[in-house]
């Protein structure tokens, strides 16, 4: 006959404990990854209307869509990943017999003391590829400056006439292409007449900042050709 | 202090009262089962998930949030390890604690995390949801619903906070909608409803397998208990018949009165024989069949087998032939009751189908010169045969060759099984060749190692150097396998094949010098008496020494009125014929050969102890006591434990023989009382029981009882437990 038996764990809350660490530790991982990709880059003074002594050649009665690059940046390939989707909403296609509607300019960041391997990079390669866009260097920053523009991926829209539309970024997050607010606005304030009265839009943007230290710095992962 | 059980771990390993306990138990014995296999399932699968997360993330994230750059971003730096740290504890605790409640739920909360992590990278691609609902199928594995609960409460708390706070990494879109998250959830709900549900029935399905297996382990315990009260019940009184008869043998009796006692008592050892078939199939189907080695005589025991059968093999005009190479060493150690066993099963298999000729059971040495000693034995008969088709189902329990030989051969279909479950549990093998129509050769080997406290009988001894002796036999073989163990000892052996041969032989001044005549009984045209009646009537001094293959009533008072020696009885052993040839050459010098065990215990010193018998069957007692006191011990004979107890208050003993099954007070309940009594720890205790099932003879140990025979008492047991028990006492 089986005895009546009831059986009785000792404590043990060494399975219990470790799955509380590990759940920790997992959670703060997820935490990081996303943190990390949702965190905003700063964004400077943008002049609300299109500056007088800038360097860029003049376009009157042309909208001007500018974005400013780090070389480095990993997270400004999906920047520039959009700007190639937004160009031919915004009837760019690089034909060079067609006046373009709008004037697009990638300025790439050239700090001072450094030389030219420094933009010789995937990333300013892709940018020279992409049709109906004029590339700049931009020595020791001055430009950058001059439109606020503190993070990699920073975008400005200006209309026909030097006012300010849009000033922001193009992606959703940091490094991650896809559908995204600050693209939309971009479209829309082309599209919409905005008026005299009205603000300019903004949005995040996301990326490196243009001053040291880059995230993608000095990994092997770096971007640069 | 207990652990938490907010999982409900602990009605797991609970049990409840009452008759469904054991189906409990066994049922959480298979679900056990089921989470280890799935435990290990899923170690597996999260390892795999770890590497398709790296390889995600450095090919398909690329191509998904930075289409066509290509580019890996920094941040899957993270990604990467955090899905192998994700995989991390499950494989843990499949690895120390597989089969737990909480590796389980861990494993849940991996497979949920590990679905988030790859929607993410994959940059919330659809087709990656489908690893959320693979997950939970195969979490369904475990047959625990509760596990589902686990895995979709993380999978909607993160779609939830996911689709509210980035949508895009979740589904892939900006503009998910406020309420998406739960319109995932509702689908994963709605697969685990029916997840659920399958769990619930296979937890269900497994309880009524528990509780079959628990209705049948109950019958099996049924049919145990039945076999041991059988068992107890039979041998009971066989003990009375064997040991009065036993009895009986010791006395004065005639040669005659002697073969009607010796036929009984074999007779009732073959009614045990199948009492053990019987015990002995239930053991080997709980696969509960033990071996114990003890010292034998090769010869002398198969010998007896063999002579058990003489009877049978004689009314079917079979000559029953024993054929041992003389390289085969006598003094062994082995299971010799199970030896016995195995021969008495194909032995009487090879009587049974056999019609006439003859059966040779040969014993030859299969081993090298260095290795260990292996023999091997082969019954060859001379009977049906066995079809092609039938070999592979001799050797099943319950099965004869052919059905409808079990109508005219009888039988149980058992002994073939049992035999080669005995012989593989000793590590032998057992083979058979067969032609239908021609006979059949079954043919086994054995591990045997040598005896080195029995004496070898010296049968390769040239003691009858110089004796020339006529061997007169129809039986070619016989005459081959007499002569080669004649011409061991020294014997110069004249063959003739019939009694005209050995008469020509004789009157032809041939065998002028032969010293004696052996002669088979059973002859065609003239029969063995007859040819002893001639040769007495030319040749009136020279021995005759007749072999039959059975004795029958008369055949001692006409070999008496021919004047010649009382037949031996075929197969002849090796000790009955030196000790015969001994005898009628007149070579007092020379003893019968080889002493069975008991004969050399029968000499071995031996105190005369006081010896109490504790014995509640009147028969058994008036065995017993009868034994030991021609034995020269003084025995006080008591009914039951009680008495036992009592009498043993009163004088002192040195020894103590106790039956276990009694009324009043039982042998435990004596033996536990007697072992608190002034001299009670230090006297030897026996039990004598009718108890032989699995595991009575370790129980008396336990007890407290110093030795052990099972009834019915053999008297060589008996006489050799208690000078086993003496023997440990003193030293």
């Amino acid at each position: 006959m089986f005895q009546n038996s009831v059986i009785i764990r000792r404590a043990n809350f060494g399975p219990w404990a470790a799955t509380g660490v590990w759940l920790g530790v997992v959670c703060f991982g997820f935490w990081l990854l996303i943190d990390y990709e949702l965190r905003a880059g700063h964004i400077g003074h943008v002049p609300d209307v299109w500056p007088n002594q800038t360097s860029f050649e003049h376009s009157e009665n042309r909208f001007k869509l500018v974005m400013f690059i780090h070389p480095r940046c990993p997270c400004t390939a999906a920047s520039l990943e959009e700007l190639s989707k937004i160009l031919p909403r915004l009837g760019v296609d690089g034909s060079p017999i067609q006046r373009d509607a709008v004037r697009v300019h990638v300025v790439v960041l050239k700090p001072e003391l450094t030389d030219a391997a420094f933009t010789d990079t995937l990333l300013v390669a892709r940018a020279l590829d992409m049709p109906g866009v004029q590339l700049l260097f931009d020595d020791g920053g001055v430009e950058t400056a001059r439109f606020g523009a503190q993070t990699s991926g920073h975008t400005v829209l200006y209309s026909p006439d030097g006012r300010l539309l849009f000033a922001g970024g193009i992606t959703g997050t940091r490094g991650h292409s896809g559908d995204n607010e600050g693209a939309e606005l971009v479209v829309r304030a082309f599209f919409q007449k905005v008026n005299a009265s009205q603000e300019a839009a903004r949005a995040r943007v996301f990326g490196c900042a243009l001053a040291e230290p880059l995230c993608g710095e000095g990994n092997s992962m770096n971007i640069g050709m | 202090m207990l652990t938490p059980d907010f999982l409900g771990t602990r009605g797991d390993a609970q049990v409840a009262d009452g008759k469904g306990s054991r189906t409990e138990i066994l049922l959480h014995e298979h679900q056990r089962e089921v989470w280890v296999r799935t435990d290990r399932l899923f170690a597996g699968l999260l390892v795999f998930e770890a590497f398709c997360c790296l390889f995600a993330g450095l090919f398909i994230t690329p191509r998904t949030w930075i289409v066509a750059t290509g580019l890996l971003h920094v941040h899957l730096y993270i990604a990467v390890p955090l899905s192998f740290l994700i995989a991390f504890l499950p494989v843990v605790l499949v690895l120390t604690q597989p089969g737990e409640t909480l590796t389980r739920h861990v494993i849940a909360i991996a497979q949920a995390c590990m679905s988030a992590l790859l929607i993410h990278l994959t940059g919330g691609r659809i087709e990656t949801h489908f690893h959320v609902f693979g997950s939970l199928a195969f979490l369904a594995f475990y047959r625990d619903w509760k596990v589902l609960v686990t895995a979709s409460t993380v999978v909607a708390l993160d779609h939830f906070l996911r689709g509210v706070y980035w949508p895009e990494s979740v589904f892939g879109v900006i503009s998910a909608g406020r309420y998406r998250w739960l319109e995932h959830t509702g689908w994963v709900v709605f697969e685990d409803i029916f997840l659920m549900q399958s769990c619930r029935q296979g937890v269900a399905e497994m309880r009524r397998i528990a509780e079959r297996q628990d209705a049948a382990e109950d019958a099996t315990r049924a049919k145990s208990a039945f076999l041991a009260n059988m068992s107890h019940e039979i041998r009971t009184p066989m003990n009375g018949i064997m040991g009065m008869t036993g009895l009986a043998l010791e006395t004065e009796l005639t040669e005659e009165q002697k073969g009607f006692l010796a036929t009984a008592y074999g007779s009732a050892e073959s009614l045990l024989t199948i009492l053990d078939d019987i015990l002995d199939f239930s053991k080997v189907e709980a696969g509960k069949l033990e071996i114990h080695p003890v010292p034998f005589h090769l010869r002398e025991e198969v010998g007896d087998v063999l002579n058990a059968f003489s009877v049978r093999s004689a009314a079917k005009d079979i000559d029953l032939i024993f054929d041992v190479f003389p390289d085969v060493p006598d003094a062994l150690n082995g299971d010799i009751a199970r030896l016995r066993q195995i021969l008495v099963n194909l032995v009487g298999n090879a009587i049974k189908f056999s019609v006439q000729g003859q059966i040779v059971v040969r014993v030859v040495v299969q081993s090298g010169v260095d290795q260990p000693l292996r023999l091997r034995f082969d019954v060859a008969d001379s009977g049906r045969g066995i079809k092609e088709e039938e070999i592979g189902l001799i050797f099943r329990a319950f099965e004869q060759g052919d059905s409808s030989m079990t109508r005219r051969f009888g039988g149980t279909g058992l002994g073939l099984a049992i035999s080669k479950q005995l012989i593989e549990l000793m590590g032998g093998t057992i083979t058979v060749e067969s032609t239908f129509g021609v006979g059949s050769t079954f043919s086994f080997e054995l591990p045997f190692t040598q005896a080195e406290c029995l004496v070898e009988p010296g049968h390769h001894t040239k003691n009858f150097a110089g004796v020339k002796a006529l061997l007169v036999d129809d039986n070619a073989t016989n005459l081959r396998v007499l002569k080669r163990n004649l011409g061991t000892w020294g014997v110069e052996v004249v063959v003739a094949e019939s009694s005209k041969e050995a008469l020509q032989l004789l009157q032809g001044g041939e065998c002028a010098d032969i010293s004696i005549v052996l002669t088979d009984v059973h002859m065609p045209d003239m029969d063995g008496f007859s040819l002893a009646s001639e040769i007495r009537d030319f040749l009136p001094n020279i021995p005759v020494l007749p072999i039959a293959s059975a004795i029958r009533p008369g055949d001692y008072e006409h070999c008496r009125a021919i004047g010649i020696a009382r037949p031996l009885l075929k197969p002849v052993k090796d000790s009955v014929l030196r000790k015969a040839l001994a005898e009628l050459l007149g070579r007092k010098d020379i003893v019968g050969g080889t002493e069975s065990v008991n004969d050399q215990m029968k000499r071995m010193p031996s105190d005369y102890y006081e010896i109490l018998l504790v014995e509640d069957h009147e028969i058994n007692q008036k065995f017993a006591e009868r034994f030991l006191s021609k034995r020269g011990h003084r025995v006080t004979v008591v009914a039951n434990g009680q008495e036992a107890v009592d009498a043993f208050k009163n004088s002192r003993f040195d020894v103590v023989l106790m039956d276990l099954q009694m009324p009043v007070l039982d042998g435990f309940a004596a033996t536990q009382i007697i072992r608190g009594l002034p001299n009670g720890e230090t006297t030897p205790i026996i039990a004598m029981t009718a108890h032989t099932m699995k595991g009575d003879r370790e129980k008396c140990f336990e007890k407290g009882l110093d030795g052990y025979i099972s009834k019915p008492v053999r008297p060589h047991e008996l006489q050799a437990e208690l000078l086993r028990v003496m023997q440990a006492k003193k030293d």
